[in-house]
């Protein structure tokens, strides 16, 4: 089991910023007018901090699954840090300091693992979303009452991340 | 001897003016009228099962005011009093703009909110909600003067670390003031002045700390994360409040229905100002108010804590008041 520690949700939100996923935990109930979702990428919070973001940065829109650039910077950094240190570090000071140029020409050399990085992350949270989804249709309603909202944020997650797997497979 | 003191009497009787006669005997015919009334309205009151003795009155009184003294939180299907608190509220000076009622969103009654039935000018003020009646962390610090509140807030802290939450618990003692205090006033019952409001809060949540472990085994990791760290701060704050700093009965803080609702009552209702002080706030009726993506309304605190909702444009009759929960950045972080 993958322990990851986060720090205090309550400080690192942004102005009006409004994040479903803590919307969903502390009031119960799931904001079906959001324009984005985090990208889910819990396994990637050191990268993201290492590159000053954080997770209002990480995000999919929900009407198109369009994937922010930040998403994209912290799949890359992973994959650099993984295999080319002096690049991560090129990339990382690019990121911190707005090195546009810099930043474009790293991606372009490492595009098609970053890619293939970010399908296999959308692929495997879709899996997770309709596994569980399925899981909770199963429960029963009397003793889980709280399972209609269960099922209406895995299926928010499906289908956003459903459109950003589409627009994966035409990259 | 009985002879003398009889003869003394009667002389002494004799002596006494006729007209002081008169007036003894009305006062004294006007008494034995007043306990006869007394009586009838009495056994007129009360039912027969209790008039045989003083002593069943006493017990059967003591019981009916115990079911009645708290506010009943175990019952998830007990109803919310919305409209006592509505009265209870505008006592205390809550002002309402013309129009502006309240209105239950689903059938079950469990969920209410604010429309206006007129519409409501762009920065108008729809709702004024007095300091008086406003739960404000800043001013529930203050009120507990005699240290018990911060010892217990040191005892979260020391939870919060042992669990590896460094940077979590003192932002968080403003959440934990507000817990903190409505579990005081609960425990008051009905000699609480914030018993109507208690008792128009709702019983079921939804959130993550309402949600069983086979909730959580339903969920993604991340949005599974997120709920179960809000399982797990409601039960270091409980666990805080165990350690007796903070004068609190043991059948309330042990009772897992009454702490887990004070807190999601804390969670889910207070509004978070950042000045002069950061503080979070819950306002009757002011917390009624649903979510929005796009809000027709905000909430304004001014100095004294008084909370203001003004209309952000103009909003139609017949349309609900909204606010944004979307959460603004800590400008000091």
């Amino acid at each position: 089991m993958v322990c990851v520690l986060l720090p205090p949700y309550d400080m690192h939100s942004s102005p009006l910023f409004l994040h479903v996923h803590r919307i969903f935990a502390k009031y119960g109930f799931l904001p079906t007018d959001c324009a984005t979702i985090f990208c889910k990428a819990i396994h990637l919070v050191d990268v993201m901090y290492e590159l000053n973001y954080d997770m209002t940065d990480l995000l999919i829109q929900t009407q198109t699954g369009e994937i922010a650039p930040p998403v994209w910077d912290a799949f890359l950094y992973d994959v650099l840090i993984k295999n080319d240190y002096n690049s991560a570090q090129q990339f990382s000071a690019a990121v911190k300091s707005g090195d546009e140029a810099t930043k474009q020409q790293i991606a372009n050399e490492w595009y098609p693992y970053t890619l293939d990085a970010l399908k296999t992350h959308v692929n495997s949270v879709l899996d997770d979303a309709a596994k569980l989804t399925k899981k909770a249709n199963k429960m029963d309603l009397a003793k889980h009452p709280r399972v209609p909202v269960i099922v209406a944020h895995n299926q928010l997650v499906s289908r956003t991340f459903g459109m950003t797997a589409q627009l994966l497979e035409q990259m | 001897m009985h002879a003398n003191k009889h003869l003394r009497r009667r002389a002494s009787i004799d002596n006494v003016p006729i007209c002081i006669m008169i007036i003894a005997s009305f006062i004294s015919f006007i008494s034995l009228l007043l306990v006869t009334l007394l009586l009838i309205s009495v056994s007129a009151f009360t039912p027969n099962t209790i008039s045989n003795s003083g002593r069943s009155s006493t017990s059967i009184y003591q019981y009916a005011t115990g079911t009645q003294q708290f506010v009943e939180v175990t019952d998830l299907r007990s109803p919310r009093d919305v409209y006592s608190m509505e009265q209870w509220a505008i006592q205390y000076g809550l002002q309402k703009a013309d129009g502006v009622e309240l209105y239950s969103t689903n059938d079950e009654m469990k969920d209410y909110s604010l429309y206006t039935s007129t519409g409501i000018a762009a920065g108008q003020t729809a709702l004024f909600v007095p300091s008086d009646i406003v739960l404000n962390s800043e001013v529930i610090a203050q009120e507990f003067s005699d240290g018990s509140l911060s010892a217990a807030e040191e005892s979260l802290i020391q939870i919060d670390n042992q669990a590896r939450f460094p940077q979590g618990a003192e932002y968080r003692l403003p959440l934990f003031r507000l817990m903190t205090k409505i579990l005081v006033e609960y425990e008051k019952g009905t000699d609480s002045m914030y018993y109507p409001m208690l008792n128009s809060l709702p019983r079921q949540f939804y959130n993550g700390v309402s949600m069983t472990k086979v909730c959580f085994r339903c969920l993604p990791p991340y949005a599974g994360w997120l709920t179960q760290n809000e399982r797990i701060n409601c039960s270091h704050f409980t666990n805080a409040l165990r350690q007796g700093y903070v004068p609190l009965s043991q059948e309330t803080i042990y009772n897992k229905q009454v702490t887990q609702w004070a807190y999601n009552c804390a969670l889910t209702r207070f509004h978070e100002i950042y000045s002069p002080t950061r503080a979070k706030l819950i306002g009757p009726m002011a917390d009624m108010i649903n979510h929005a993506a796009e809000p027709n309304c905000e909430i304004q605190v001014d100095g004294n804590g008084n909370m203001n909702v003004v209309s952000l444009y103009d909003i139609q009759p017949n349309e609900a008041l909204s606010i944004s929960y979307g959460e603004p950045r800590n400008p000091t972080p």
